[in-house]
């Protein structure tokens, strides 16, 4: 039998004292679907689907910008907080489920509609990122804490289950009039995981993430700068690797005689999979980090209890190689397809209920949102919200949807 | 707020929360829809290279790039294997037993003194061993003794129609004996074989008679009767030895045998040493070199035993090994008779006869050694004089070559027709060639002068019964029909291979004979071998290679074409694809040809009803021209189908109708003209079906 190591530490450490006092456990759940430009109609309908019809079609194209972002995730979170005079234990089970798309209209128009409609005219399909993984988190972190300051440092193991990454770093399509001939251009490299166990829980890779914080005061405001969920997963040698980079005129199949003319020749052209280069290899991927700096401070206002302005970024480069560091980095910010978010939050209400309002800036939906959520604490203590309270009543006309629950209990 | 209103404001948002992720859990479900793309499906481009490839025709292009075609078709190639072929029987011959030896038979009787005294009362007191006696006169000492001759060591019964009988008498007693007369008769039987009497025989002499026992019987068990015999006085006293004897002996000899279950030892039954001659009409042949070859040697023996031939033609030898069998020739089974073939491919006959030969060489003639055996099995085997071997040889050659005078024959050419399907496509339309050279080849690779006369050369249109005969020669200014043509004979190379065949020529104008767009060439003609000549054995055949004529026809491209209409029709087997519809073909045409052109592409289902048409109308210009009708820029065209039902197709007709730019005035086709079709297709596909 395996001995899921993990878990069985997990138990030594933290079973025991659940039944201790000042210490936490709860669960998080969290769903987010966020885009710069397709709204939730767009998703709902790939998952629900169903025909597509033409009119669906045209309002996604209106609604498409140059650049296009689609982000989902679907998170399940267990933790524990264990007190320890003044330092704090934080453990946490994570499942992460992610997709993040980035794509142009030209793309768009020419899955949705063909190249018919688009003849003597080039589109263009640079940059289009596909980027999907699912892996479960087992994160151990440690709090330090001082009167003046906090610093948090944590380690995780990361437990890869399946990961899809493809980069359509160049690609073009010239169709000529009456389709006499197609200029095509492209640079395609991709990577995913055995396809061979779809498993949800399948172990395709395994990784570590880091984690660090620090809380300080600065007068009577509190700094908090932090980084966590910095780190990668080896995906395992399964993983097919395939590229294809190639620029040509294609104007059909050459035939000697034109009486050579049945269906082997549509069939050839529909089925020509020959240019793609695949391989079995295997390779890295980063995982999404969240890198923030933001200040707490008293607020003066009536009813609110406090004001956090922050600014909060994510790091995630396409795909692991070796590069300057420098590079590296400015990559992996832009390449994370998250806007910097500026925020600010607060909190008002009784001291059993409260809102927990934010006003946020950027993000994947590059748009303004307001988060709320409500937090009831009692013996077991809820927190209830929504990261974009002004799409719950546009229905699927909505950019963005989330729905995030916290429920923790003190012991 | 109060704790009661805290929990129940809990409560409902568990209850929402709960509710929330149930109550609307809709179903996964596959998105689909429909695109439509248009790619370009094939290429093409078509000069006038592509348009002759994989036929006859090939291209000739002169200094300005003007194409001339070239069409080359054999219209006659003779077969003159029938000239040489062998197929014959020889050396058919019987052996019968009549000629079958068997050894000489001598059986002996030895009756010692000592066996004659002891019969005596108180012989052997009165005259014993090693004593000196005086033999007193023994009258009738021996009367009706019984002798039994066994010959079952060579035979059981033998019927004789020659054979002589001797008995010799060895008296070795001390004395003389006389009055001996004895008979000898099968003991079975009893029939008396043969009697003898001698009067006296000498002590220390031998007597021998003869009879002749032909058309006796002969058991193996033969009794010799003593009728009497007398020993006489000795002359004194004589020393008696008891192993003194009188030896009889029996011998048959010079046996000629009727019917006989003996023991038959090894023989030659027979030895056929023959030259035979094959008849070769007229032609008088040195050598063969055989292609195919058989030879079936048949044998029918009515022995009781198997029977051995050894058959040897020296005559037949490969790389200089002459041919030998030997064969085992078991009892014939209802008369069967039993065949040995042999393969002779790559063998070479010499036809000169008997190596050395009295009279020297000789032609059309083999020589062949033939033996026939019978082997002893060690058992009893009845023979009858009829019983014989009956054989014969069959030789079945299809030669390679043949070295000698091929003699006079007169070969019939009798309207052959030659299928021409360069025009097979033309259906109908005006043709106007401005030059056509034909010239007609006749080659002669043969040992042997020929005469031929032509009796018709034309060209026929069959479906519009249009013909067209030949004209005159432009060498000769004769019409070609009806005049002799002299083939001289070809050589070899120091007498063999590679032939130096020789070529006569005839030369005609043929536009005429194109015009009509034959499908065919009919030709008869009458060819005279060695017409005139005198015989001689420096001719030769190589039956891979005898008379041939080609016509070579060569065709500018300076024409004028008026509604030249061209049909094929080709099988298309689409497989309904579920993941795409064909909405529309485009037909991409840059014309760089100077002429116009109809295309229609008639698609035909199952049953051959008429689906539809594509590209109707379906004009495609011809490319502009400059006043020396001379293209100078392709035209464009693109051809849009109607929307097809193309799951129904299952072949589709090529219809084309083509004129030249100018139908007044010839035009040139040049090697740098040439048409470009790119088919594009718009095609409706369903994602996520």
């Amino acid at each position: 039998m395996k001995i899921r190591w993990v878990e069985f530490i997990v138990c030594l450490i933290f079973v025991q004292p659940l039944f201790c006092q000042n210490n936490t456990v709860g669960i998080k759940s969290e769903v987010n679907f966020e885009s710069n430009a397709l709204n939730f109609d767009f998703i709902n309908s790939l998952l629900y689907g169903g025909r597509i019809n033409e009119e669906t079609k045209k309002n996604w194209i209106n609604l498409c910008k140059q650049e296009n972002k689609i982000h989902t995730i679907f998170k399940n979170d267990f933790f524990f907080k264990r007190k320890l005079k003044n330092n704090t234990l934080n453990f946490l089970i994570s499942d992460i489920n992610k997709i993040n798309i980035v794509f142009n209209k030209d793309l768009l128009q020419l899955a949705l509609n063909g190249n018919f409609d688009y003849q003597d005219q080039t589109l263009n399909f640079d940059n289009t990122h596909i980027r999907a993984e699912r892996y479960q988190k087992y994160n151990l972190q440690y709090e330090f804490n001082s009167k003046e300051k906090l610093i948090l440092i944590g380690l995780s193991y990361l437990k890869g289950n399946h990961n899809i990454n493809l980069n359509i770093n160049h690609g073009s399509l010239y169709t000529a009039l009456n389709g006499e001939y197609l200029d095509i251009n492209y640079d395609i490299s991709g990577y995913i995981t055995d396809t061979s166990n779809i498993n949800l829980f399948q172990n395709n890779g395994n990784g570590v993430a880091l984690d660090f914080a620090i809380k300080f005061n600065a007068g009577k405001n509190k700094i908090n700068f932090y980084i966590n969920n910095l780190g990668f997963i080896k995906w395992n040698k399964n993983s097919i690797n395939f590229a294809a980079d190639s620029t040509f005129s294609f104007i059909g199949i050459d035939i000697d005689n034109i009486y050579n003319f049945n269906d082997s020749i549509f069939n050839n052209i529909i089925d020509d999979r020959d240019y793609i280069n695949n391989q079995t290899i295997s390779y890295k991927s980063y995982v999404s980090a969240n890198i923030g700096l933001n200040i707490k401070t008293n607020s003066s206002v009536k009813k609110f209890n406090h004001f956090i302005f922050g600014l909060q970024s994510k790091w995630q480069p396409y795909i692991y190689k070796k590069e300057k560091l420098s590079t590296l980095i400015s990559n992996g910010f832009s390449q994370s397809n998250y806007k910097p978010l500026l925020y600010i939050s607060s909190e008002m209400g009784h001291k059993k209920i409260k809102l927990l309002p934010r006003l946020s800036y950027g993000g994947y939906s590059e748009d303004l949102n307001i988060e709320l959520a409500i937090k009831i604490e009692n013996k077991i203590s809820l927190i209830l919200g929504t990261k974009h309270l002004k799409d719950l009543n546009r229905n699927d006309g909505s950019k963005s949807f989330s729905l995030f629950l916290n429920i923790y209990k003190i012991l | 707020m109060s704790k009661q209103l805290q929990k129940i404001i809990s409560y409902k948002l568990i209850f929402l929360l709960v509710l929330t992720v149930f109550s609307c859990k809709h179903e996964l479900e596959k998105p689909n829809w429909d695109i439509d793309l248009i790619i370009p499906i094939a290429n093409t481009t078509i000069n006038i290279n592509s348009i002759v490839k994989d036929s006859i025709i090939t291209i000739n292009e002169n200094d300005s790039g003007l194409i001339s075609l070239i069409y080359e078709e054999k219209i006659i190639d003779l077969n003159l294997d029938s000239i040489i072929n062998i197929n014959s029987i020889i050396g058919e011959q019987t052996e019968k037993l009549d000629s079958i030896n068997f050894k000489d038979i001598v059986i002996q009787d030895t009756s010692t003194i000592g066996e004659l005294i002891v019969q005596i009362p108180f012989g052997t007191i009165l005259f014993p061993n090693g004593s000196t006696e005086e033999i007193p006169a023994l009258p009738n000492v021996i009367s009706n003794d019984t002798t039994f001759f066994d010959a079952s060591e060579y035979f059981e019964t033998m019927t004789l129609y020659d054979g002589d009988l001797s008995v010799t008498i060895t008296n070795n007693f001390p004395t003389d004996i006389s009055n001996i007369s004895f008979t000898l008769i099968n003991q079975n039987t009893q029939n008396i074989i043969a009697s003898f009497y001698f009067p006296i025989i000498s002590s220390g002499t031998s007597v021998s008679e003869n009879v002749s026992i032909a058309g006796q019987t002969i058991d193996k068990n033969i009794v010799a009767i003593l009728n009497n015999l007398d020993v006489d006085q000795s002359n004194g006293p004589v020393t008696i030895n008891y192993q003194d004897a009188i030896i009889t002996q029996i011998k048959i000899e010079n046996i000629g045998i009727t019917q006989a279950t003996a023991f038959f030892p090894d023989q030659e039954l027979s030895q056929t040493l023959t030259e035979n001659t094959f008849d070769f009409m007229g032609a008088q042949i040195k050598e063969i070199g055989i292609k195919k070859g058989l030879v079936i040697v048949n044998i029918l023996s009515t022995l009781a035993d198997t029977g051995r031939i050894i058959y040897n033609i020296p005559s037949l030898s490969k790389n200089g090994i002459p041919f030998t069998t030997e064969n085992i020739v078991p009892p014939s089974i209802n008369g069967e008779m039993t065949k040995y073939e042999f393969n002779f491919d790559g063998y070479k006959l010499d036809l000169t006869g008997k190596e050395n030969r009295i009279g020297g060489d000789t032609i059309n003639t083999i020589y062949t050694e033939f033996y026939t055996f019978i082997d002893s099995t060690g058992e009893l085997i009845t023979i009858d004089n009829s019983d014989s071997l009956y054989f014969f040889t069959e030789f079945k050659i299809t030669p390679e070559y043949a070295l000698g005078f091929l003699g006079y024959d007169s070969l019939k050419i009798n309207n052959e027709h030659t299928v021409i399907n360069a025009f097979s496509n033309i259906m109908n339309g005006d043709l106007d060639l401005k030059e056509v050279d034909l010239n007609l080849s006749i080659n002669n690779y043969v040992g042997a002068s020929a005469k031929i006369t032509f009796n018709n050369l034309s060209s026929e249109n069959t479906n519009t019964n249009t013909l067209i005969l030949a004209g005159i020669d432009q060498n000769s200014g004769l019409n070609i029909i009806n005049t002799p043509y002299t083939l001289n004979n070809a050589s070899l190379s120091n007498g063999w291979l590679p032939i130096q065949p020789t070529t006569t020529n005839i030369s005609l104008k043929a536009d005429e004979l194109l015009e009509i767009f034959p499908n065919r060439i009919n030709t008869s003609a009458d060819i005279y071998l060695n017409h005139n000549a005198t015989p001689s054995l420096n001719g030769f055949l190589f039956t891979d290679f005898t008379f041939n004529a080609s016509l070579n026809i060569e065709v500018p491209l300076t024409l004028i074409a008026n509604d030249i209409t061209l049909v094929d029709t080709v099988d298309f087997n689409y497989n309904e694809s579920s993941s795409y519809i064909i909405e529309k073909l485009y037909l991409n045409v840059e014309n760089g040809y100077p002429l116009d052109a109809n295309v229609r592409l008639i698609l035909l289902d199952n049953n051959d009803n008429v689906i539809d048409t594509l590209f109707n109308p379906s004009y495609i210009a011809s490319a502009m021209i400059n006043e020396n009708y001379i293209v100078y820029e392709p035209s464009k065209t693109i051809l849009e189908s109607n929307q097809i039902d193309i799951n129904n197709i299952n072949s589709i007709i090529f219809f084309t109708e083509f004129s030249t730019a100018d139908i007044n005035e010839f035009i040139s086709i040049y090697s740098s003209y040439s048409i470009d079709f790119v088919l594009s297709a718009k095609l409706k596909l369903t994602i996520g079906e």
